[in-house]
């Protein structure tokens, strides 16, 4: 599919069903997806596409998913079929894997959602940006369904949905509070994607009140909530690890200030 | 819970037989608590349903893991072959009215659900996985290690809690002697796992400082009903059901009378289905609780008159030490009422002999 082709939302049909017949068929997806990649180095595409209709809801997180017997759309799902190929592959390159098979489907509607709730790998800013940005592109076929994402009873818009989802990337990136969610998503992925480190720094430190909030069991909380001390923590990271938190994504914003918490506990 | 840990404890049960399995589940459901939890207690094979085919393999999964293994391995079909058609089934709202689930399940996986639950609510920030993610894949999916530095073996490792942020893990175990060793076995395993596919920065450790206590009303049952789980040791958290030994007009009455007694085999048949009722709309109120931070305790109506639960302001260190109420939820007929800050717990159960090996925390 390619993007605006059509404006319904289509779904591997792999992701429809009972939570067993999901489990089952998800499992044969990610064999073959295996064997392919082992053998080409690509991902095939799904053999059948099913359409959703209008207003039907899809179940984004498994948190989520408590009524297993019953028939449902399971996009959470395409976690397992990720899994079915790193196990067949002996969990070689795993990283490499992950990115490959992100890649490929990333340019799907299904896929281009998934893996912007999924948050797999280093939340960097320049590949939250495409995320966003795939989502934005399928933004309508998206907002033709509904989605549980948190609450198991309350189906969200599309809409809601990012809110919920991707409100740390808005706040970090676009923190103009104004104008609608898709217009700061717009607004977020574009800034994420042409930023500098040093942009990454800016929208770090914004972010780090939030962060370190969160940490209630931080021990050198007073140390680590000086932005100098942030500032110069930060700028000694090396690419691999500067990358993880360019992002300003809270959780791993948070990780970060558990790693100096204990470095300071060790000084 | 997770397959491999699910095929030691089969291995276990065969050992032991189906009296230990059927007892190892129940305790943590029918202590009695007041003075010291019992660690061990041959008698309460009382409690073993005949219901129950010996050795049980799925049995045992669900109520030592998750709800999800619950439904994935017995599922209508399985259920009713594993268990009979003599089983109880639930009509309760939410839950497929078909199915065949015995009651024991519910409360097994309840306790690892609402528990795990509160461990969210309490670290909304965090990045953490929950008693069905396998290891491998955890680390996968967040790039925090090399999951090629894995066992075969130890790949789908699955533990209760993983907290990817912190760094920390638990296993959640029934409230007695037995329950301690095997989380503290299973956490061990799980820390040595994780740990080798760390190549730089922060291992894990066992988790420690979560506690907390969750009261279940029954307007048709009168009764109080009390979940309650401690970290009895790094990374091991153990839990227990327990009810109000007479009938009170409030959960704050029961509470104020903190009379707690074990529950019976018919009340956890009666009930222990409105109780896994009574997680998920608890945990469908995730937003809201995470937001109540300014509430010393906090009420929620779960299903109408069914049910009702009440959440200590103990289970969130950050709610304990406040006072005042928030005002109720718009919607969902919840409402905040007001307790008195609760005491730290002390460390529950169990003198167990000090095992060899790494140790869970640094």
């Amino acid at each position: 599919m390619s993007p605006g082709e059509t404006a319904s939302l289509q779904l591997p049909a792999f992701l429809h069903g009972t939570s067993r017949s999901v489990q089952q068929k998800v499992k044969r997806e990610g064999l073959r997806c295996a064997e392919q990649y082992r053998k080409e180095g690509a991902f095939p595409a799904p053999r059948q596409l099913l359409e959703v209709p209008l207003g039907e809801v899809v179940v984004a997180q498994g948190v989520v998913d408590f009524q297993h017997e019953h028939p449902a759309w399971r996009l959470y799902r395409v976690s397992d079929v990720l899994r079915e190929v790193w196990e067949a592959l002996q969990w070689e390159d795993s990283s490499a894997v992950r990115d490959a098979y992100e890649a490929s489907f990333l340019e799907t509607a299904w896929g281009a959602l998934f893996f912007t709730l999924a948050r797999m790998g280093p939340v960097s800013a320049e590949r939250t940006a495409r995320r966003l940005e795939a989502v934005l592109r399928f933004w309508d076929p998206l907002d033709c369904a509904r989605y549980l994402f948190k609450k198991p009873g309350a189906a969200q818009t599309l809409e809601e949905l990012m809110v919920d989802a991707c409100g740390w990337a808005m706040d970090a990136w676009c923190p103009e509070r104004e104008g609608p969610v898709r217009a700061r998503l717009e607004g977020a992925a574009e800034r994420m994607a042409r930023a500098t480190r040093e942009d990454c720094l800016e929208a770090i430190l914004r972010q780090m009140p939030r962060a370190l909030a969160a940490g209630r069991d931080l021990k050198h909380r007073q140390v680590l909530a000086d932005p100098v001390f942030q500032r110069e923590r930060l700028t000694r990271l090396d690419t691999a690890s500067f990358e993880r938190v360019s992002g300003a994504c809270t959780s791993e914003l948070l990780e970060k200030l558990y790693d100096w918490d204990q470095e300071l506990g060790l000084q | 819970m997770n397959a491999a840990v699910w095929c030691r404890s089969m291995s276990q049960a065969t050992r032991h037989g189906a009296l230990l399995v059927f007892v190892t589940l129940l305790t943590g459901c029918t202590t009695t608590s007041g003075g010291p939890p019992p660690m061990w207690k041959p008698e309460v094979s009382r409690f073993r349903s005949p219901l129950i085919p010996a050795s049980s393999p799925r049995t045992f999964a669900a109520m030592s893991g998750g709800p999800a293994v619950v439904e994935e391995t017995t599922g209508s079909a399985a259920g009713g072959q594993a268990c009979g058609s003599t089983v109880q089934g639930y009509n309760v709202p939410g839950r497929n009215p078909d199915s065949r689930m015995p009651w024991q399940l519910f409360l097994g996986g309840a306790s690892h659900r609402l528990i795990a639950h509160m461990y969210g609510v309490n670290h909304p920030d965090t990045r953490a996985y929950y008693n069905k993610e396998p290891i491998a894949a955890i680390i996968g999916d967040t790039g925090s290690g090399r999951a090629s530095l894995l066992r075969s073996d130890e790949r789908k490792l699955c533990p209760d809690i993983t907290d990817i942020t912190r760094r920390v893990l638990f296993e959640i175990k029934p409230w007695h002697e037995q329950g301690l060793l095997e989380g503290r076995e299973e956490a061990r395993t799980y820390l040595t796992a994780l740990n080798r596919t760390i190549l730089v920065g922060r291992h894990f450790t066992g988790g420690t400082d979560f506690h907390g206590e969750i009261l279940v009303r029954f307007a048709r049952g009168q009764y109080i009903w009390r979940l309650e789980w401690r970290t009895s040791e790094p990374g091991v958290v153990l839990y227990r059901w327990t009810r109000s030994q007479q009938r009170f007009e409030s959960e704050a009455a029961a509470y104020e009378a903190g009379q707690w007694t074990d529950l019976s085999v018919e009340e956890l048949r009666q009930y222990g289905g409105w109780v896994e009722k009574a997680v998920e709309d608890m945990i469908s109120r995730r937003e809201k609780l995470a937001t109540v931070s300014g509430a010393v305790g906090l009420v929620i109506d779960l299903v109408g008159e069914a049910a009702r639960v009440v959440l200590w302001g103990a289970i969130m260190g950050r709610m304990g030490s406040t006072t005042g109420a928030r005002q109720p939820p718009a919607q969902g007929g919840g409402q905040v009422i007001p307790f008195p800050a609760r005491p730290a717990p002390a460390a529950p159960p169990a003198q167990v002999p000090a095992a060899a090996n790494m140790p869970l925390s640094h």
